[in-house]
């Protein structure tokens, strides 16, 4: 077992991420850690207005646009995916952001969803990352195939869920609250295999993780 | 008690580490890098399970294929049981092992009702048997998704030289094995490969393989089915469990190899009789003698081989017994320097025995009549190893022609853009199967767009053998009442296709034939060829226009 006090040897059965929780002997090959997510924002843009939407949300997000659908940017700020045709991710630090965005995109142009309150955020990172998710999802997670600033949409365990790859081996992912704790419950059961630990929550949760 | 221990030998075991375990309540000893078969085998242990049509003893007939009559169930955790063939247990301490009860002692206490008391049965196909050894395990461990530009099945020499070479073009490999250890039947093939072992080139190779960032090996998983879209799915039955794998895969290399062929004959169940790749595998791999006075009958040179081998390893070998008159005449010096009789122009007409084999009836043979001679001779045996030749390995879908030089179906095409390769090819002749692989490998950097720089090479093969062509006969005349089984598995006999023939039943490819084969839940294995044959004897014509007449689904292998 690991170094970790025994009370914390939990058996998990809710959906909350206690730091210090540690599943199976030895050294853990994942961590799990709660992401702090100011600002959770879902940006759809008119078809014929995608391209002065991603230039005006690049400049927000001092980045160059990610693009093509499936790639997300990195700004010092924020960072901004594009899920599919027309439609945008927004992850930012600062909570001000969805007032920011709605008053520098025109409703002509786009429409901002802020989705704060809908989307909980969990890092999975680890030499046994990929493999935990490959439990469920059909990615070739493969560094060629699936690079750092990757983005995509899957179902895990009926969860559906967007996965962001910051790093080699840690990965964002992103579930509604409501379905939250189901899909909690299978990342732990999924990732007991290789050990995991529950690290301390992440409250900056867009700067690249340290590899 | 027949089988033993060695007193060297064995590539797979280290003798250095004793490991203990119980049969049926009784200590025994293995080593570790044994599996449960052999570790029984080398306890003198020849029944394993009891087949469940007829409830005759069985035990372990081919080293490498899913037959051993042994089913283990491991119950690590009690709802996750699981059933594995008993070599692929890893021999681990401690281990209790209990073989069924012997069928008719248990009436009694079925009749006054003690039946119910030892609870719920597992329910098992017929002919599987029903021992259950009770481990550790933890069950089934998920589905894992994999990804990967070519996906190599079989890590024999032509999988290992594919691999080599898609690797060597940069793109990502899956080699893919059901056994532990890469190489395939490198461990039973004599001969020198780049001055080394053929084991030992096939296991630095692997290492190798192994080290290459763009490589993934897979071990003891058993590719199983293919769905759409280039997806296929594996199982891997892992030290921790059993894992399901769906791999998605660019481009596939079919390089599973070949399988050795039955004998059929009056009592060819027995335990005892096994595949004369099995026995001597055992010798070579686990250091395990199956007997002490061991018989091989063969319709091919290769029974010669087995026993030159076996005797080489410290094996007992008693006689030769070759359905052909006129064997090669080199082995029959060889033969005859050893002291190991050769009765050429004979068959094993039956085995006898009850619960194993004691001994055979050997029985003049012409081929070409199928007409058995007046004279028998009934030698004791503890052990008959049968050879009918080699049978390719081939992916379902797979369109299969009759090769009357092999006396096997091979493949012609594949129903998928897959690339067949080595012995699953039929080219069973080591300089032939190394070859393929290097071709299977560089077409499959073809289809995947790869750039093909300069190939490995093929190793140099030393004193290799040149590939063992069977005579084209592998039935027996019945002789007395003596079951001869097509199906192992199942409990199939002659008899019954007998019946299935005089029923009326089309031909290979007719469900209710397929049915009665056991084809319809489990491909059958060795049953379909063997089926095949008597199948054309009742016909009155040759497998080539049997198979001619309707279409041949490969009959297993996987997916």
């Amino acid at each position: 077992m690991s170094d970790a006090p025994s009370e914390l040897h939990v058996e998990p059965t809710s959906g909350e991420l206690t730091p210090g929780e540690t599943v199976g002997a030895g050294d853990p090959a994942v961590t799990l850690c709660e992401l702090k997510l100011a600002a959770v924002l879902e940006i759809g843009a008119w078809p014929n207005r995608l391209e002065a939407v991603t230039e005006t949300l690049a400049t927000l997000c001092q980045a160059d646009p990610p693009g093509r659908p499936g790639r997300f940017s990195q700004g010092d700020a924020a960072l901004l995916g594009w899920l599919a045709f027309g439609r945008f991710l927004w992850l930012s630090d600062a909570e001000e952001d969805a007032t920011r965005l709605g008053e520098a995109l025109d409703t002509n142009d786009a429409a901002v969803v802020d989705l704060g309150s809908a989307r909980r955020g969990v890092r999975l990172s680890g030499a046994a990352a990929i493999d935990t998710l490959n439990k469920q999802v059909a990615i070739d997670f493969d560094l060629k195939a699936f690079p750092p600033g990757s983005l995509a949409q899957a179902v895990i365990d009926q969860v559906p869920v967007v996965i962001l790859r910051r790093s080699e081996d840690s990965f964002d992912l992103l579930v509604s609250s409501s379905l939250a704790d189901a899909f909690l419950c299978w990342l732990r059961d999924a990732a007991a295999e290789f050990g995991y630990r529950v690290g301390d929550p992440i409250d900056h949760a867009v700067p690249r993780p340290a590899s | 008690m027949s089988g033993y221990r060695l007193k060297d030998g064995g590539v797979w075991i280290d003798r250095g580490r004793e490991i203990r375990f119980r049969v049926d309540g009784r200590d025994a000893t293995g080593f570790f890098g044994d599996t449960l078969a052999s570790a029984l085998l080398a306890s003198g242990v020849l029944r394993f399970g009891r087949s469940s049509r007829y409830r005759r003893p069985r035990g372990v007939f081919g080293a490498d294929d899913d037959l051993t009559d042994l089913r283990v169930a491991r119950a690590g955790r009690p709802a996750r049981a699981l059933d594995m063939a008993a070599r692929e247990v890893d021999l681990e301490a401690d281990l209790e092992v209990w073989r069924p009860s012997r069928g008719w002692l248990s009436l009694p206490f079925a009749l006054i009702g003690a039946e119910a008391l030892r609870g719920p049965r597992r329910i098992s196909c017929p002919g599987e048997g029903d021992g259950v050894a009770e481990t550790t395990d933890t069950g089934n461990t998920g589905t894992l998704e994999a990804a990967c530009d070519v996906l190599v099945v079989g890590a024999g020499p032509a999988g290992l030289m594919a691999a080599k070479v898609a690797a060597a073009a940069g793109l990502r490999v899956l080699l893919v094995d059901e056994n532990r250890r890469a190489g395939g039947r490198l461990v039973e093939t004599s001969g020198r490969l780049d001055g080394a072992a053929p084991h030992d080139w096939a296991q630095a190779t692997a290492r190798a393989l192994g080290a290459l960032p763009n490589v993934t090996m897979l071990p003891r998983t058993r590719v199983c089915s293919a769905g759409e879209g280039g997806v296929l799915r594996a199982v891997e039955q892992g030290v921790s469990g059993r894992r399901d794998w769906r791999i998605a895969a660019g481009h596939v290399v079919w390089a599973a190899g070949a399988r050795e062929r039955s004998l059929i004959f009056a009592g060819n169940d027995l335990p005892g009789v096994m595949l004369a790749s099995a026995g001597l595998g055992c010798a070579r791999r686990h250091g395990v003698a199956v007997g002490h006075k061991v018989i091989v009958f063969a319709n091919n040179d290769g029974g010669a081989r087995t026993a030159l081998a076996l005797h080489e390893a410290g094996v007992g070998v008693k006689a030769v017994v070759d359905m052909r008159s006129r064997p090669d005449p080199a082995l029959v010096t060889a033969l005859a320097v050893r002291g190991i009789r050769l009765e050429a122009g004979a068959v094993v007409a039956a085995a006898r025995g009850r619960r194993a084999i004691k001994g055979v009836d050997i029985r003049g043979f012409d081929p070409r009549s199928g007409q058995l001679g007046p004279n028998v001779m009934h030698p004791s045996c503890d052990a008959l190893l049968v050879s009918g030749g080699w049978i390719p390995c081939l992916p379902a879908g797979a369109t299969a022609t009759f090769d009357a030089r092999l006396n096997a179906l091979v493949p012609s095409e594949t129903a998928r853009d897959w690339t067949i390769c080595g012995a699953a090819a039929g080219l069973l002749a080591l300089n032939d199967d190394l070859d393929s692989g290097r071709a299977a490998g560089a077409a499959a950097v073809r289809a995947c767009g790869g750039e093909l720089g300069e190939a490995p090479a093929c190793p140099q093969v030393e004193a290799g053998e040149p590939a063992d062509l069977p005579l084209g006969v592998v039935e027996v005349p019945a002789q007395g009442r003596g079951k001869r089984f097509l199906d192992l598995r199942h409990d199939v006999t002659v008899e019954d296709l007998e019946r299935a023939e005089r029923a009326g039943f089309a031909g290979p490819g007719d469900e209710r034939l397929a049915a009665v084969l056991g084809l319809a839940t489990s491909r059958a294995g060795l049953a379909n060829p063997d089926a095949l044959a008597v199948l054309a004897r009742l016909r009155g014509c040759s497998v080539a226009e049997l198979v001619g007449s309707s279409p041949v689904v490969a009959p297993r292998g996987g997916p």
